[in-house]
This record gives C-alpha cells, structure tokens and sequence, in this order.
C-alpha cells in the first residue's frame, strides 16, 4: 500500500527498521539519546544505547526516568510513523509511565504494541526491558498520539 | 542539576527552590528537536524536564531529603513547545504521605500559555536508605 493511500484509522504495511533508521535526521533528540530501530522475528523494536549522558543517577549508576520516558516516548512514534508511512512525525497528546525497577548503565530495550487506533487518535502501549529479561520489564507506558494523516 | 549527567546534557538551571516548590529551565536547544521540519522541542525532553522537576520538588517537600525514586509520571500535551525559546517547570508538592509523596508540575515558555501538565509520584525510600550528605550532594551547590 502507498502511504499517499493511507485514510485515518487505517494501517499501512510496516515499514522495515532500515527504513526507521533514516528518520533521526527529523528527530534529533531521538539520535542525541542513542535510539535506533531493529527487528526481530518479524516485530519492530527499538534500543536505548548504554550512553554515559542518559545517566540520571551517578551513584548507582542508573539511567535517568526522564530518559526511559523519552525512548518509549520515540519509540512509539518511530512505531506509529512505521506504520502510517513515515511521512509525518505524530503530535504526541499523552504520555504515562510506570517505573517498575531500576534502569542500569546498559542498553535498554522497548517493543510498542497499537492498541485501538480511531479515525484520528491511535493508542500506543511500550514495554521497556535490559538484558533479555523482557517477562522483567524495567517500565510500561501507554500513550496517545494523533495519527499522522497526510490529508 | 550539574550533577545528574542528563541534566547537565540538557544544561537544566534550577532557577528558584522556595517551600512553595521549584522553578527549572532549559533552553530549547536544536539538538532537542523532536519535528525538525516544524522545529518543536520534543516531548521527551519535557518529560525529563517534568521528573528532574517534580522528583526535585518531593525530595524538598521532606524534613529530611530521602533518595525518591518516581513511580509513576503521566505527562499531558496542551501545546507544542518551539526551538530556540526558553523552557520553563514549575513543579509543586500535592501531599506527603508517610511512603509516597505526590506532586504535579506546569511546563510553559509564554506565561500565559501551559505547554505541559504532569504529575509525578515518588516513592519515600526512609532517611536509613539515604547517603549520609544527600541534600548537600543535591542541592548544595545550586539552592546553597
């Protein structure tokens, strides 16, 4: 399906991590925290590289909440425009987190899943995990965000 | 702020901490674009923003500064935040509970004009959990 094709509330065919990966130039926070998009068994998801500058606690270290919000935040963009043609970076209208463990200084994985996707509002959960420890997951967050129609 | 590696990364300045609660700013550096072609300032960034805000707004809701981990942070939209312009957070506390403290915070750049409404829960980890010189190492160089 052509993105040009796309109506609101429809799903486009998802584009691949490659094509993901060419993005940051329009979101250059996402490039500033260490985001990029791979894939897996089929599923899209996204890495948080263990970057000394995302940490928010020294001590520990451990990796400041704002920044875990920030990369399921990206991720669930970078999620939406893969599957609305990448043509326009959605409005974000909420964001909500639970902080379930701590994050250590090491990369940090997230897998977006679409919930109900509407006419114009689509609802996006995030999974955020270390290590392979996915059934241990480090926060969860759900949002809403406009989809991006061309129209 | 120079303390926590991601602030000093975003170049967050702690503008006034009173027991009304705190003032933060950053500046809306390029390089915090999340819509380069519409140049607005990403919403992580005020979500980071939002928890250094409110995490700081809890810590000084205490007699006594306690490590706070945030539980929970939700982050409301109202408007799109522009590049090149002044950000600032108001973050207050709601109320102190004998483990949770609850706090919410306000975004803007015009006055008039919220970007972002939050709200931030910590948890009270207990004056035994916390490194002895906590509040010095946190706010000792910027709220003196």
């Amino acid at each position: 399906m052509n993105e040009s094709d796309l109506q609101g509330g429809q799903l486009g065919q998802r584009l691949s991590a490659e094509a993901v990966n060419t993005w940051f130039d329009r979101i250059p926070y996402g490039q500033l925290l260490g985001v990029k998009a791979l894939e897996a068994e089929q599923d899209l998801f996204f890495e948080l590289a263990a970057n000394s500058s995302n940490v928010g606690n020294p001590l520990l270290p451990a990796l400041h909440g704002g920044v875990i919000a920030a990369f399921m935040e990206t991720a669930a963009i970078l999620n939406v425009m893969a599957y609305s043609g990448g043509q326009r970076v959605p409005k974000v209208i909420d964001f909500s987190i639970d902080y379930l463990r701590s994050a250590r200084l090491q990369p940090t994985w997230a897998a977006c899943e679409l919930g109900r996707l509407g006419k114009r509002v689509v609802n996006v959960s995030v999974t955020a995990w270390q290590g392979d420890q996915k059934d241990q997951p480090v926060a969860l967050a759900r949002a809403h965000l406009v989809w991006p129609n061309d129209s | 702020m120079t303390l926590i590696p991601h602030c000093k990364v975003l170049d967050m300045q702690a503008e006034e901490v009173s027991d009304e609660g705190v003032l933060l700013s950053l500046q809306g550096d390029k390089r915090f674009v999340g819509n380069a072609e519409k140049q607005l300032i990403h919403g992580g960034v005020l979500t980071v923003l939002m928890d250094t805000a409110c995490g700081s707004a809890a810590i000084l809701g205490l007699e006594q500064p306690e490590v706070c981990p945030t539980v929970d942070l939700r982050m409301d939209h109202y408007r799109a935040a522009e590049a090149g312009r002044r950000l600032y957070c108001r973050a207050w506390v709601t109320r102190v509970a004998s483990q949770i403290v609850f706090t919410e915070g306000l975004i803007w750049q015009d006055s008039e004009l919220p970007i972002a409404k939050g709200t931030g829960t910590f948890m009270r980890l207990g004056g035994e959990r916390t490194p002895k010189g906590f509040a010095e190492h946190l706010f000792g160089q910027e709220a003196g």
